[in-house]
């Protein structure tokens, strides 16, 4: 048995831990960070309890043929095993237990054991894979699914390492695009779905304005922060694309909509269960820097081709600089901050319960060290649901969780030169020279590392400041349901959530020259309500069934955060702790509020006749105080049907088809992805020295508020998408083969630009915001699954997904119009009438003139050798701005992502590629190759090494800055990447017959592992300069159940 | 029992949703809404201050805060202007491809300026319809209306000297849709508001003794705005008359030189010293808005091996600006202004860092020859200790340490001293001979401490000469340089980065490429 020993606290800072048997078995040493959690969840493996197993024999079959690799599962267990050729089984279970038959294309079976030793049963053929469906404020049987829904298996997202639930869907679902632009441990991802239709103007960040929305049990989280849920506690994902599947989430349902469901305990033994990996983590690709003989050639060159022929050594770096060459000392400032980090994770779960009472709790530990020093993430989550019958018509039950990170993210306390294009928490991998000093004589760290003091030594700094990030998340979801007639229930479900967030920051007397200390503590909270009262009804009228559901319910978002920055700490010694102690006019405080409401009513009904035809039909009014006073509602409606065409009696069934569903729907839905009280004019704090009152001679600080410069519009509403969709989902060979493809498009308009007013007639307002804008995106998206090879000892699977998406705008603000009324582009947003929302518009370079070329270079411009040769775009013998062209954009031409799993005797491998090809990027790790800062190590041309790769460097080269500085960094940044790799082993059951344990099995898995790319001057294909590296993982793992 | 559920599921439905009607009417909480400002007496005085603020706000943005200074015969560039860019006072100093239509410093500036005199009109409305309850708020809102009217005139003043064609802002009725057009106005109609503002103001406002102090708009600064508008337009008489009103307020005296620019004992010290008429004022206890003059004109002489990084040496440099050779020429001996207003030599502080092979001492002064030979030739690094002017300078006073690229002192805009040179020039011109003399020489003793110095004749070129030694780098050689028709041969002449680039054109600056998407107006000719 296990056992824990606590220990009291020893140490001033009273944080308790623990040593346990453990965490050595798993290779896990006992960290300083207190983990109760877990613990506390250990204690419940006390409660084993023991039934007496017996060994059941059987056979599966289908029509009176065996089926070969059907499944046995025992109820609530991973307990199973597979049928032989013969479509024989054998396996043990308790007594007590629920034996679960399954198989691709038939329905499931359950079959009580009851204390039988021999348990036949027939599957019969499901042509509509009968899995129910979560939607919006309910389920639907796929089979009447009009809409497009793709359900996630939840299976193959357990197999990545990833602590983040929507990192784990990357390239595994059609139309679904995960990227992550930071490796930061704890830190978000990018994903859309179908691609990008708003301009993103209103909220300043496209990504963000694009972001589908997250809805758990039932709960529209809001910010989307997905960092905080535990992907173990996930029961089921399903992704609605298209907009009669996402109207019902009206106003925010643009962007589609991520539904996930947490896990619940089912009637029958208690399941315990274990699990704990471990493992490395580095970056997935170092980036080239120059090195100390590559950066003073580097630094020599750029002199010369200023025309300083013969460049002394001391004017091209620093006296200590020419010391460390001189001596041939070397920093690669990479291996200096970079480390291989840890991920380390254990959870325990128990679930079970009765008929009346079922529960579900499981606590988890997610503890990361980065890669980049002084950057570690731990997260500890404990969630409990339960379920209780009270009576036969009231059910009553509540989802809590409780999830607390600690993030020391000291490594991103350097943020001095941030801001305005300047430096980046992690500028100093790509800027510091390679001839710097890290050391001091006495071996502490440097605090510069060259004599002029303008770069700093980030090891100094880590050790000179304190930043620490923790986030509390709890919230409760109580939910009630009443049965009041046959097939109406009434739900009450209802929501409060406090999220609290910590920031703390440090810089100690000693962390500049000359600057005193500063401590910062921001605590900000967030806080969410809602109550949604749902009546459904459920009736079939023998081959008509109905489907109905109403919905009133409204949700409450309200934030504060309160800001304390104080200098000249009296101590280094407690960190941002001492903030107290500076004096009052040392010290600065900030307050600030946020808040929103939304009122809703949604009605869906739903009518199938005979299982072939289905029609859904949905409307959605919405109340935001987003919205302007003029336009504070608004109406949502979608209609849908769909034909299953192999239901009808024409079709024969002898076919190798074995399914046909055609789709097609129509909805409108919005996109309220915007600031709050943005349809109305601000105000700004105006604190001015007013001087001296000149009647009592005292000094007046005026404090008040004058006029902010956006103007109002009482008549803003949200940006509305109107989308079609055309899908047909086809089973074939007894849909051993399953593919689905989806077309659509979706024509978005209202969208919300701050159109630039002149203020010098405007009252000194410069931004109108307004809903002007009009885009369009088609796609399609193809999704497939086959079981290709399928026997009693060898499984093979195959999912793929493939899917494009392009854009347009269409329009732009009502003064981007020429003289007939024809939208016309505005460059300097970026933005061009009939192009890519985020097209990258500049000059194509093609290589470089290069000596001897001198007369033609001239003749086109200002060119001599060295400079890059520009295309002559509109053939006028000169480069001017017009020659300026569409080069690409971010939007991939299109991506997918296939995944093979092999079963072989309880060995499982899973291997999981992605593809993003067609995607185009300006490269900012490529710097401007001027002055003194170290650079990545590029070809460059010289007079004496004429290439064609990169153009002349130093003060006034084409990198340096000017025109054509970001033409010759687009690159492509396609890429093919093995995402991860996953190969486990169970243990065969007959091994564990006389141990407490029911299922073990072992894994080893690996995320990130390779990439196939051209755009190698980075840390990765998604990445931009000054982010975090991005990393990859390979994590060993076991998983126990008792 | 059925009716127990549908009356329990009704209950809870009605009890959660009485909640409801309050969820989508909302008032921000944290921020006042427009429409309520400018109804209430501080809402005015608030808007007033924010033209103080938006006005005073070029001086906070490191590209352009010393913008007034350059683009002159008495600056070149200094060694680290590069830094900053293209279109900022790179730009605006050296004339060249940076200076256009697409720069965003420029813009900034205009739009800031175009800010303020919304503000202003706002204010002036407000004034004229404002329900007064006493006599203490009518005399507040009149002072406000006068404070407003001086401002607008001194933000059209240097937008129509910087960009001649500009469009006349006038207030838009609340709730109106935006208005799309915005025609440029002629000259004179600008300049008729700024002289009828000036006069108004003059009558509207007290002098600066019984003011605020030296942010707060006074007579002085009205009469100061109006004789610079007359000379802009050649009414030498009117300049001459307004001079004399300063000259005579009584609120201000000529002080010591040394007292002018210095900060010590604060806002309430030398920084109320009574020399000065308008300062844009900057204050400690308003942390997030500090200024960015300070370093402007501080040469980089802490590389320099043997000199260190020290307050009293210019703290924090950046090297941006740097006198021009042909202003060090203009010093005779005995100007006590060379001593006081510039730092000429950097002292060894450091023995142990000095180069190999010198013999310096900590307090010897680093010559040119030590630090040529420690740049190695290099011309940039030759210059790391060249004089310049510390009128911009601050110590410790504020807060400000040695690592701090910004400081909380006073920009001053206009001082006594502008009073006698520009009347100088008035009676000059007008033929006052004696009278104009007089003046100068009211500088020139207070320069050279006795009155051994004294100018017997005067011209053109002796006033521009005493104009650059007296004001030099304060922000005023531009527009007087422009109106006397000599910006672009004296460029060429003294300022060596502007000399390539400069063209007739550039007495006009370019008119925002924003503003003329917008307004779809004509650009200023050459552009």
């Amino acid at each position: 048995m296990l056992t824990f020993v606590y220990k009291e606290p020893s140490n001033s800072k009273n944080q308790l831990f623990m040593k346990n048997e453990l965490f050595k078995f798993l290779g896990l040493s006992a960290r300083e960070k207190c983990r109760i959690g877990v613990t506390a969840l250990a204690l419940c493996i006390g409660q084993l309890l023991f039934a007496q197993t017996v060994t059941i024999n059987g056979t599966v079959s289908a029509d009176g043929e065996p089926l070969i690799g059907a499944t046995v599962l025992v109820q609530g267990t991973s307990t199973g095993t597979a049928t032989d050729i013969d479509g024989r089984y054998s396996l043990s279970a308790p007594t007590d237990a629920t034996l679960v038959f399954s198989y691709v294309g038939y329905s499931s079976l359950e079959e009580a054991v009851l204390g039988r030793t021999l348990i036949d049963v027939s599957l019969s053929a499901s042509l509509v894979l009968d899995e129910v469906v979560v939607v919006g404020y309910g389920t639907m049987e796929r089979a009447n699914v009009t809409g497009s829904i793709v359900t996630v298996n939840v299976d193959e997202l357990a197999k990545v390492p990833v602590p983040n639930v929507v990192e784990g869907l990357r390239g595994q679902v059609p139309g679904l695009r995960v990227s992550r632009g930071s490796g930061q441990p704890g830190s978000g991802i990018t994903f859309k779905i179908r691609g990008t239709n708003s301009l993103g103007a209103a909220a300043g960040d496209i990504d963000a304005t694009n972001t589908p929305i997250i809805v758990i049990d039932g709960v529209p989280i809001v910010g989307g922060n997905l960092a905080e849920l535990n992907p173990d506690d996930i029961e089921s994902i399903n992704i609605l694309k298209d907009a009669a599947a996402a109207s019902v989430y009206g106003s925010s349902g643009a962007n589609g909509a991520v539904l996930i469901t947490t896990k619940r305990g089912t009637a029958g033994k208690s399941t315990i269960s274990v699990s704990a990996s471990t493992g490395l983590i580095d970056i997935a690709n170092k980036i080239p820097m120059m090195n100390g003989d590559q950066y003073l050639q580097y630094r020599a060159d750029s002199e010369r081709a200023v025309g300083n022929d013969n460049p002394n050594i001391n004017s091209l770096v620093d006296p200590n600089e020419v010391a460390n060459y001189v001596a041939g000392r070397d920093v690669d400032w990479q291996d200096q901050l970079l480390r291989t980090g840890m991920q380390n994770r254990i959870g325990l779960s128990v679930s079970g319960g009765t008929e009346k009472l079922r529960y579900y709790l499981n606590g988890d530990l997610y503890a990361e060290d980065g890669v980049i020093k002084k950057s570690d993430y731990d997260r500890y989550s404990i969630r409990f649901n339960g379920d209780f019958s009270a009576t036969d018509w009231l059910e009553i039950g509540a989802r809590v969780q409780l999830s607390k990170s600690f993030a020391d993210e000291t490594a991103n306390a350097i943020t001095e030169f941030n801001g305005d294009g300047g430096f980046a928490p992690f500028f100093p991998i790509s800027t510091n020279t390679p001839l710097g000093d890290v050391y001091n004589a006495d071996g502490t760290f440097t605090k510069f590392i060259r004599d002029d003091r303008f770069q700093i030594n980030p090891l100094h700094r880590y050790n000179e400041s304190v930043l620490d990030r923790n986030v509390t998340r709890s919230y409760v979801n109580p939910y009630v349901n009443v049965k009041i007639l046959d097939g109406l229930k009434y739900t009450l479900n209802t929501y409060a959530e406090d999220r609290g967030e910590f920031y703390g920051r440090f810089w100690s007397s000693n962390y500049n020259d000359g600057t005193p200390s500063e401590a910062q503590i921001t605590e900000s909270k967030s806080i969410t309500y809602l109550v949604d009262n749902i009546l459904s009804y459920t009736k079939d009228f023998g081959a008509h069934s109905i489907n109905a559901t109403a919905v009133y319910g409204f949700q409450e978002f309200d934030y504060q955060q309160s800001n304390t920055i104080a200098e000249r700490i009296p101590t280094d010694l407690l960190g941002y702790n001492a903030i107290g102690y500076a004096v009052d006019e040392n010290i600065r405080y900030d307050w600030s509020r946020d808040d929103w409401g939304k009122v809703y009513l949604v009605g869906r009904l739903g009518y199938s006749y005979d299982d072939r035809y289905s029609v859904t039909l949905t409307m959605r009014r919405d109340g935001s105080s987003r919205f302007g006073p003029n336009n504070r509602y608004g109406t949502f409606p979608s209609a849908s049907v769909a034909w299953n065409i192999h239901k009808e009696k024409f079709f024969k069934p002898t076919s190798d088809i074995s399914f046909l569903k055609l789709r097609l729907s129509y909805g409108e839905l919005g996109n309220d992805r915007f600031p709050t009280y943005y349809y109305r004019a601000g105000t700004n704090n105006v604190q001015v020295n007013a001087g001296t009152d000149p009647d009592t001679g005292e000094p007046i600080l005026f404090n008040g508020f004058g006029l902010a410069t956006n103007a109002s519009n009482p008549n803003l509403k949200w940006e509305a998408s109107r989308q079609i969709n055309v899908g047909i989902d086809l089973g074939f060979f007894n849909n051993r083969l399953n593919a689905t493809i989806d077309l659509y498009r979706t024509n978005t308009t209202d969208l919300l630009l701050f159109e630039s007013i002149i203020g010098v007639v405007n009252n000194g307002f410069t931004q109108f915001p307004s809903n002007v804008g009009e885009t369009e995106s088609r796609g399609i998206d193809i999704g497939l699954k086959a079981n290709v090879i399928q026997h009693a000892d060898f499984t093979w699977a195959i999912s793929a997904n493939w899917a494009k998406d392009v854009n347009e705008i269409v329009k732009l603000s009502s003064t981007e119009v020429d003289s007939e009324g024809n939208p016309i582009n505005n460059p300097a947003n970026g933005w061009f009438i009939g192009k890519d929302i985020r097209e990258i518009y500049d000059y194509e370079a093609t290589g470089i003139w290069q000596l001897g070329e001198e007369d033609a270079a001239a003749a086109l411009g200002n060119f001599v050798p060295g400079d890059p040769k520009i295309t002559d775009v509109d053939g006028d013998g000169t480069i001017t701005s017009d020659d300026r062209t569409f080069l690409g954009n971010p939007t991939p031409n299109w991506y997918g992502g296939i995944n093979n799993t092999f079963n072989y005797k309880g060995f499982e491998l899973s291997v999981l590629i992605e593809a993003v090809q067609g995607v185009t990027r300006v490269n900012n790790y490529i710097g401007g190759y001027t002055g003194r800062g170290n650079q990545l190590a590029i070809d460059y041309w010289t007079p004496d090494n004429p290439t064609n790769q990169f153009p002349r460097i130093g003060a006034g080269g084409p990198l340096s800055g000017g025109l054509f500085s970001d033409a010759l960094k687009v690159q492509d940044a396609s890429f093919i990447a093995l995402r991860n790799i996953s190969l486990g082993y169970r243990l065969p059951t007959t091994l564990l017959e006389k141990l407490p344990i029911s299922n073990l099995s072992f894994y080893v898995r690996g995320n990130n592992l390779k990439y196939w790319t051209d755009y190698t001057l980075a840390y990765s294909p998604e990445s931009s300069v000054g982010s975090y590296p991005i990393t990859r993982a390979l994590i060993f793992g076991t998983k126990i159940t008792f | 029992m059925k009716n127990y559920k549908v009356l329990f599921s009704t209950i809870i439905m009605l009890v959660l949703s009485a909640a409801c009607s309050k969820v989508i009417d909302r008032e921000e909480l944290d921020v006042i809404p427009a429409s309520q400002v400018l109804n209430t007496l501080g809402g005015v005085e608030a808007v007033l201050f924010q033209v103080y603020e938006t006005a005073r706000s070029v001086h906070e943005n490191n590209n352009i805060s010393v913008y007034k200074q350059c683009g002159t015969d008495l600056v070149v560039n200094g060694t680290h202007m590069v830094d900053v860019p293209a279109g900022g006072m790179l730009g605006m100093n050296q004339y060249d491809a940076g200076f256009s239509a697409a720069s965003g410093e420029l813009n900034t500036i205009w739009d800031g300026y175009y800010r303020s005199i919304s503000n202003c009109n706002l204010v002036v409305q407000a004034a004229e319809n404002f329900p007064m309850k006493d006599a203490s708020e009518a005399a507040a809102i009149l002072r406000f209306k006068g404070e407003a009217q001086a401002l607008r005139a001194y933000v059209y003043l240097e937008l129509v000297r910087r960009w001649e064609n500009i469009p006349l802002a006038v207030p838009l009725p609340e709730g109106s849709e935006p208005v799309r057009e915005a025609p440029l106005a002629d000259k004179s109609t600008i300049y008729d508001l700024i002289i009828s503002d000036c006069q108004e103001a003059i009558s509207l406002l007290p002098k600066r003794s019984e003011s605020a102090g030296v942010g707060a708009p006074s007579q002085g600064l009205a009469n100061l705005l109006l004789a610079e508008a007359y000379m802009d337009l050649g009414n030498w008489e009117g300049a001459a008359q307004a001079a004399e009103a300063i000259i005579s307020d009584g609120s201000y005296e000529l002080q010591a030189l040394d007292y002018i620019f210095g900060v010590e004992g604060g806002k309430e010290g030398e920084e109320s010293n009574n020399e000065i008429i308008l300062s844009w004022v900057f204050d400690p206890a308003i942390q997030a808005r500090p200024q960015r003059t300070v370093q402007m004109f501080v040469p980089l002489y802490d590389r320099v091996a043997g000199i260190s990084r020290a307050l009293e040496n210019g703290a924090r440099p950046w090297s941006r600006l740097s006198p021009s050779p042909y202003y060090w020429t203009l010093f005779e001996e005995g100007d006590g202004r060379l001593e006081a207003w510039h730092k000429l030599e950097w002292l060894i502080d450091d023995e142990e860092s000095v180069l190999d092979g010198w013999d310096l001492k900590a307090g010897d002064v680093a010559t040119k020859e030590y630090v040529e030979a420690w740049a190695g030739g290099a011309a940039r690094e030759a210059r790391y200790t060249e004089p310049t002017t510390t009128k911009n300078w601050e110590d410790g006073t504020y807060g400000r340490t040695a690592a701090d690229a910004e400081g909380f002192r006073n920009v001053i805009v206009y001082r006594y001293a502008q009073a006698f040179i520009l009347g100088a020039e008035a009676y000059m011109r007008s033929g006052n001979m004696t009278r104009a003399l007089e003046l100068i020489n009211t500088i020139r003793d207070r320069a050279f401490g006795d009155t051994e110095h004294r100018l017997t004749t005067l011209d053109e070129n002796i006033l521009l000469e005493e104009h650059a030694r007296e004001l030099g780098h304060e922000g005023h050689r531009w527009a007087t340089l422009k109106r006397l028709g000599l910006l672009v041969e004296r460029v060429r002449m003294h300022n060596a980065d502007a000399a390539p680039n400069i063209q007739d054109h550039h007495v006009r600056w370019p008119i925002p490429q924003t503003f003329l998407d917008l307004a779809r107006v004509s650009q200023n000719p050459g552009y």
